[in-house]
């Protein structure tokens, strides 16, 4: 604004503007009618205002000639010429809105700026937080970015290494891998999981490093974005685990290749035993007086208990084998089947069985069949010394799930050894009193646990025993 | 009784003299031929190698078949004699040590026509080596010669 020049160019304006509206109206056309808009222009940038050109105006019209005949036409077109000079100042007006507007614009903009650094301060406190090693570089490898785990990875402080390149601030070969990954995301223009290992001074470290792309609107990367996590650890564990899985197949094969030896190589010695004993009992029989016929006889004997000890512990293993196959199974049926075969091999016994109707479970109906063989074969063998034995399969509910019981009145057991019951060859009776390789409940226990049953034992010495077991826990594995 | 050919293939003397002393305590007088190892049985079979001086003609009417067996195991021992024309029918019991599963699905898959485990018992063996005679070498009729 030229406020000082006012008066005098408030002067040369109204000599001008007087002498110009004559023109006009006195019909000088549309160049007089763009002299108004000029002098309006200069009325506003030497300051004079809207109020004095007003005044200007009425003063020229003064000066006019005297009316005439077409007064009222000049009236209209002094209006005019009027309206024309006050346009730039309704133009300024206009533009003052609009620079308000503006400003009010750059208040959203500056507080809009304030959130917006916030929210890359969050963004920087979450990244330089993650234990993830991420940075960001252009096209043509230079950082534009790097987190704060970056550096305790790599050493070098992000001020020293954001504008870069990779071999300036790492080693040459990792600088160089790491080069050949990003290239290879950059060509594929996609997402890519890789695995780069990256030397530590605790030896070194594997990442799984996710690299994408990031692509402008047409479709061109121009930067490149990566998050590597460190999983040396996992995959150290996945290796132990690999390794201890392979040392367990290992020894899972030993142990069928041990089964398998048992089977065949175990039992030919004691053929031989128990076949030559046999021999020397029959050909040379008058050679031999009574008691070398009893120490053939207890070889011979000896010979078949540890046969039929290789076999028990082959069935106890092959509990532990074979696949579970469950489906559904008739409890009472195999129960019946395995009373009916022990009344058949001695008929001379009387033995009532009672055994419960209806027994249906689910489980694998071979191994279950293992069971009962165990479990009414003992109370068989246990009841042996009455004269009349009573042996039961039931069934009872307790807590919500149902209970398999098989039940005798025979020899019983002392409580207080309860416990010992279900180990590989514990015995509680001596081979004199009853025979047994101490593996048949040991056997029962497996079948149990593997349908993720439970198995335990009450009696009493002289009064019989119980044995109970569940079948419909969680199932465990092998 | 009626005389002919059992081919035990048997690698342990000890269980060959039980073998032999069980037939010949069942009164099964025919001719025993052993076998030693896998190897062997296929040349006895087949009329070669140690055996090719052999009658061609003169097929076993029993093979008691071990299954484990030096050189050949007893398994393969079986699938060759039953992939050939001329001994393709012979009867052949697995007598074995082993009742494992898979040994018995194996045998039968091979197409053996019996499976027996020979007990330590030797008098139950003896008793099943009778049975064996009666069944095999009396009661089945053998399949027609080939020609």
């Amino acid at each position: 604004m030229i406020r000082t020049n006012e008066p005098l160019a408030r002067e040369a304006l109204a000599k001008e503007y007087g002498a110009a509206l004559q023109e006009f109206v006195s019909g000088a056309g549309e160049a007089a009618l763009a002299r108004a808009y000029e002098l309006g222009r200069r009325a506003v940038a030497s300051g004079v205002g809207l109020l004095d050109l007003a005044m200007l105006h009425h003063e020229a019209l003064l000066a006019l000639p005297a009316d005439g005949p077409g007064a009222r036409s000049r009236e209209v077109m002094a209006a005019q010429f009027l309206a024309e000079g006050l346009s730039p100042f309704e133009m300024t007006l206009r533009s003052y809105q609009a620079n308000a507007r503006l400003l009010g614009l750059s208040e959203t903009l500056s507080r809009q700026n304030a959130e917006i650094d916030r929210a890359r301060e969050q963004l920087r406190a979450i990244l330089d937080a993650t234990t993830a090693v991420i940075y960001l570089k252009d096209a043509e490898g230079r950082y534009l970015f790097v987190n704060r785990q970056f550096q305790t990875v790599f050493g070098p402080r992000r001020d020293q290494v954001v504008g870069k390149l990779d071999e300036e601030v790492l080693p040459a070969e990792v600088a160089r891998m790491l080069r050949s990954d990003d290239l290879q995301v950059l060509e594929a223009r996609a997402p890519r999981e890789l695995e780069e290992t990256i030397p530590a001074s605790d030896g070194a470290h594997t990442y799984i490093s996710l690299k994408f792309p990031l692509l402008d609107a047409a479709g061109t990367p121009y930067a490149i974005c990566c998050v590597a996590t460190d999983i040396t650890e996992r995959k150290r564990a996945d290796e132990a685990l690999r390794r201890a899985k392979e040392a367990a197949e290992d020894a899972n094969r030993d142990l069928e290749s041990f089964s398998y030896s048992v089977a065949h190589d175990l039992r030919a010695p004691l053929r031989h035993l128990d076949g030559f004993s046999q021999a020397l009992l029959e050909d040379f029989a008058g050679q031999l007086d009574d008691q070398g016929k009893k120490f053939l006889r207890y070889i011979r004997e000896s010979a078949q208990q540890m046969a039929q000890l290789i076999d028990d512990l082959l069935a106890l293993s092959r509990v532990t084998r074979g696949e579970l196959h469950r489906t559904r199974v008739d409890l009472t049926a195999i129960a019946r089947a395995v009373a009916d075969r022990l009344g058949a091999a001695e008929p001379a016994r009387r033995v009532d069985f009672v055994i419960a109707d209806g027994a249906w479970v689910e489980g694998d109906p071979r191994l279950l069949g293992l069971v009962f063989e165990n479990l009414l074969g003992n109370a068989w063998k246990f009841t042996a010394k009455r004269a009349h034995a009573r042996i039961e399969f039931g069934q009872a509910q307790q807590g919500g799930r149902t209970v398999h019981f098989v039940r005798d009145d025979g020899a019983g057991f002392d409580m207080a050894h309860a416990g010992r019951l279900f180990g590989v060859f514990q015995r509680l009776h001596s081979t004199a009193e009853f025979e047994g390789s101490g593996i048949g409940l040991a056997t029962v226990h497996r079948v149990v646990r593997r349908h993720g049953g439970r198995v335990w034992a009450e009696g009493a010495v002289g009064q019989g025993a119980t044995i109970y077991f569940t079948l419909d826990g969680q199932q465990e594995g092998r | 009784m009626s005389r002919g050919t059992i081919l035990l293939v048997e690698d342990d003397p000890r269980d060959e003299e039980l073998t032999l002393r069980a037939l010949r305590k069942n009164s099964i007088h025919d001719q025993v031929v052993v076998a030693r190892d896998g190897v062997e049985a296929l040349d006895y079979l087949f009329v070669r190698g140690s055996h090719a001086g052999r009658d061609p003609d003169l097929l076993p009417r029993l093979v008691l078949l071990d299954l484990k067996l030096p050189r050949i195991e007893g398994l393969q021992v079986l699938r060759e004699l039953r992939g050939n024309l001329s001994t393709g029918l012979l009867p052949v019991v697995i007598l074995t040590s082993s009742n494992e599963e898979e040994d018995r699905l194996a045998a039968y898959a091979a197409g053996t026509n019996s499976y027996v485990r020979k007990p330590v018992d030797f008098e139950q063996f003896t008793e099943i080596v009778r049975q064996l005679g009666d069944y095999w070498l009396i009661l089945n009729e053998p399949p027609p010669a080939r020609r």
